[in-house]
């Protein structure tokens, strides 16, 4: 667990939260103006992923994700609720996640900081296109079919990118530890 | 029997990015919710996007997020966890629902209206806030073909008994089967046992046949 949460969890520490909110913020904020919410419905957002953060702190379990991946998937769900007005399966993640099966195999955290530098550099070293299409998908918010517009490119070549990048980042942490 | 038949991987990435229709989100959600691996790969997408969501510059707020922050933080109440409201609720345990869908429907199979079409197949279509694409259940008696179709969008079966098949391949429990815009399949249960399914889509299947195009309307298929 990073320094910063544990001192959420452990201390309540308002000041570790505060750091954490001043660098996540604002990249949330930024993320769905990308998407099309509006200021008002953004900063919403934003405060409430953040307070999901603080009263939901013990519940993170830093062997199934990172801090990072833990707030994107608040903040997409409340903009699913919010801004597309969709119904939010990931409700039940929780029970989900009790189910045996398969589990991530980094249990420590140094292997934890391997594994994040090796998906991180997979990610960098994505060729461009295929780059493309996930950064249209998780920063945009955009569907295959408003890729494919976007880019003037048929909706297979779309599948297809995804397909290479998917496996490679895949590749990146099954392979690389 | 185990899982063969995964979503596609475009499907994975858009499901974690939260851009997929409400109905075929169902479905993928379903999925998951019988198989691990593809669990494993979901945690590992929103890494991605939280890696994503790391690197993203944010434009400078003149100090307007500080105190955000600031203000956000003055409040806080040290004594507040929240007790995960998301598991306070039990899905209920259904022998054919996976744990979405009846947490959704808010009943189990045995209380599912069907309403009866041709062949002896039955249908429910379950109910959805206007733009988040269809899905409907189907029951299909032993060894049954289906109707004909196209798709003029995405198109994901989860099967939940029985085997599910077309020209594509044998699909079984937990399986998904996954159609695009302009491909056409005739699917069928082909097992000894009824075949039930989930299907969403993004429009309306298009039959092949002029005669079920007529009908379609009436019968509601």
């Amino acid at each position: 667990m990073s320094d910063g949460l544990k001192k959420i969890v452990e201390d309540r520490d308002a000041t570790a939260f505060q750091s954490l909110f001043l660098t996540f913020g604002p990249k949330v904020r930024a993320m769905l103006m990308r998407q099309g919410a509006d200021s008002a419905t953004a900063d919403d957002i934003v405060q409430e992923t953040m307070l999901a953060v603080w009263s939901k702190s013990h519940l993170f379990a830093p062997d199934r994700g990172t801090i990072s991946a833990w707030i994107y998937a608040i903040a997409r769900n409340l903009r699913l609720d919010r801004v597309r007005r969709q119904i939010v399966w990931e409700q039940c993640r929780g029970e989900l996640e009790n189910l045996n099966g398969i589990e991530d195999e980094a249990d420590d955290s140094l292997a934890r900081e391997a594994d994040r530098m090796h998906l991180a550099n997979a990610l960098g070293a994505l060729p461009p296109e295929q780059y493309q299409v996930i950064q249209l998908s998780f920063m945009e918010g955009l569907s295959q079919t408003e890729i494919a517009d976007r880019l003037h490119v048929p909706l297979g070549t779309v599948k297809s990118r995804m397909r290479l990048a998917y496996d490679k980042l895949r590749c990146s942490v099954e392979g690389g530890v | 029997m185990s899982i063969r038949s995964h979503p596609q991987p475009g499907t994975l990435i858009s499901y974690a990015a939260g851009t997929l229709p409400g109905a075929i989100a169902g479905v993928v959600a379903c999925h998951l919710s019988v198989c691990p691996e593809c669990r494993a790969n979901l945690r590992l997408l929103e890494r991605i996007g939280g890696l994503m969501l790391e690197r993203l510059d944010s434009p400078d707020s003149g100090g307007a997020a500080e105190e955000l922050a600031a203000r956000r933080a003055s409040r806080l109440d040290p004594a507040f966890f929240a007790a995960d409201a998301d598991h306070t609720d039990p899905a209920p345990d259904d022998p054919l629902l996976p744990a979405p869908l009846a947490r959704y429907l808010g009943m189990g199979s045995a209380d599912i209206p069907w309403k009866s079409l041709p062949r002896g197949v039955k249908q429910y279509w379950v109910k959805f806030p206007a733009g988040s694409g269809l899905m409907r259940l189907l029951k299909v008696p032993p060894h049954t073909q289906l109707l004909e179709h196209s798709h003029l969008g995405q198109e994901v079966t989860m099967v939940l008994k029985g085997i599910y098949s077309d020209h594509t391949g044998d699909y079984v429990p937990g399986d998904i089967c996954e159609m695009d815009e302009g491909m056409e399949h005739e699917p069928a249960g082909t097992s000894d046992e009824e075949c039930v399914c989930i299907v969403a889509s993004e429009m309306p299947p298009r039959y092949s046949k002029w005669y079920a195009r007529m009908v379609q309307p009436l019968l509601g298929f």
